[in-house]
């Protein structure tokens, strides 16, 4: 007699920002759900048999679902920073990448000094807030909850420039000609990872793991030119 | 400075916040993740800074719902004062702060 397989894969909630960072994910609910963030995951979960669970939240609070324990991971363009790696665990970095700044295509920047007197425009929590407000504390700046709000704004002329994770840019940008990179921004090296509950060191190691060994075997490449073929970071 | 966390007596419950040092004797007070508040030394007494006077940064502002089952912090004159005696327990010296 042959017995089913009694052994069920441990499901894995993963959580997903509402406003979705395209190359990284599309929108979870848009019926064509897609990305490098996706393609990555899977490869990671697929070699530990995990299953996975998406919940998409707002950015407000889908830390504090994972601080909680409501979700396992986010892996939707979390940016390491200080402050969020002394309240959350973070893998090895899987995407390096610089802040730059988005422009109209008859506009120029040549250097810093141009953003003087300019209207910024930048997404709400993000490193690229944290940043304006460091550099240029005495711009008008303009907040924005998604980054499709946010180019929007640049479009119609209410911002000067926006400033942006330059892979999400280069994602915006591919579908907008209007629209290009002005400038990447000096001593703004970032990293993306996956973060996990504060603590959660043994599931952080698994995915440590795997990552280094999709580096070795070429899978982790082979994602990479799907998806950042044609954009510069 | 790097973040550090404090532990705080609110009600009868007992609540974690971290701190963040944000300079010029100012610190952000981080709950669930999330910036609840701040607050800054300023002669020899501890007061809050207000919440339109504080950027989130890289963390969301903190927003309370009911439903959440977190304990309702408010950043009060009690409470202000509570969590910057922890924060002066944890600088042996003045300077620190």
């Amino acid at each position: 007699m042959i017995f089913p397989q009694m052994t069920e894969k441990k499901v894995l909630k993963v959580g997903l920002d509402s406003a979705a960072p395209f190359p990284m994910h599309s929108d979870y609910n848009s019926g064509n759900f897609e990305g490098f963030e996706v393609d990555l995951l899977s490869a990671i979960t697929d070699h530990l048999g995990l299953k996975i669970e998406y919940q998409v939240s707002l950015w407000s609070t889908i830390l504090e679902q994972l601080f909680k324990g409501e979700l396992d991971l986010i892996c939707s363009a979390v940016t390491i920073t200080p402050s969020r790696r002394h309240i959350l665990e973070f893998t090895n970095p899987y995407l390096h990448f610089r802040l730059c700044a988005v422009i109209n295509q008859e506009d120029q920047l040549k250097g810093i000094n141009d953003f003087k007197n300019k209207t910024i425009g930048i997404r709400e929590a993000t490193e690229a807030e944290r940043y304006v407000h460091a550099n240029f504390p005495g711009n008008n700046m303009v907040h924005a909850e998604t980054n499709k709000d946010l180019y929007r704004k640049l479009q119609t002329g209410k911002i000067d420039l926006l400033i942006d994770d330059s892979p999400i840019a280069g994602g915006f940008l591919q579908k907008n000609k209007k629209l290009k990179v002005g400038m990447y921004l000096p001593g703004t090296d970032s990293q993306y990872a996956i973060a996990m509950k504060k603590g959660d060191i043994q599931l952080k190691e698994q995915f440590d793991e795997v990552l280094t060994l999709l580096k070795e075997n070429g899978v982790y490449q082979t994602i990479y030119k799907k998806w950042f073929n044609d954009i510069q970071f | 400075m790097e973040p550090f966390n404090i532990k705080i007596g609110y009600g009868a419950k007992e609540v974690t916040l971290t701190i963040l040092p944000i300079g010029d004797h100012q610190y952000k007070v981080i709950y669930y993740a999330a910036v609840l508040g701040g607050l800054k030394y300023d002669r020899d007494c501890w007061e809050a800074i207000p919440i339109e006077n504080l950027e989130a940064g890289d963390l969301p502002f903190y927003q309370h719902n009911v439903d959440s089952g977190n304990v309702n912090v408010i950043l009060n004159e009690a409470t202000v004062d509570e969590i910057g005696e922890e924060i002066e327990h944890l600088f042996s010296a003045e300077e620190d702060l």
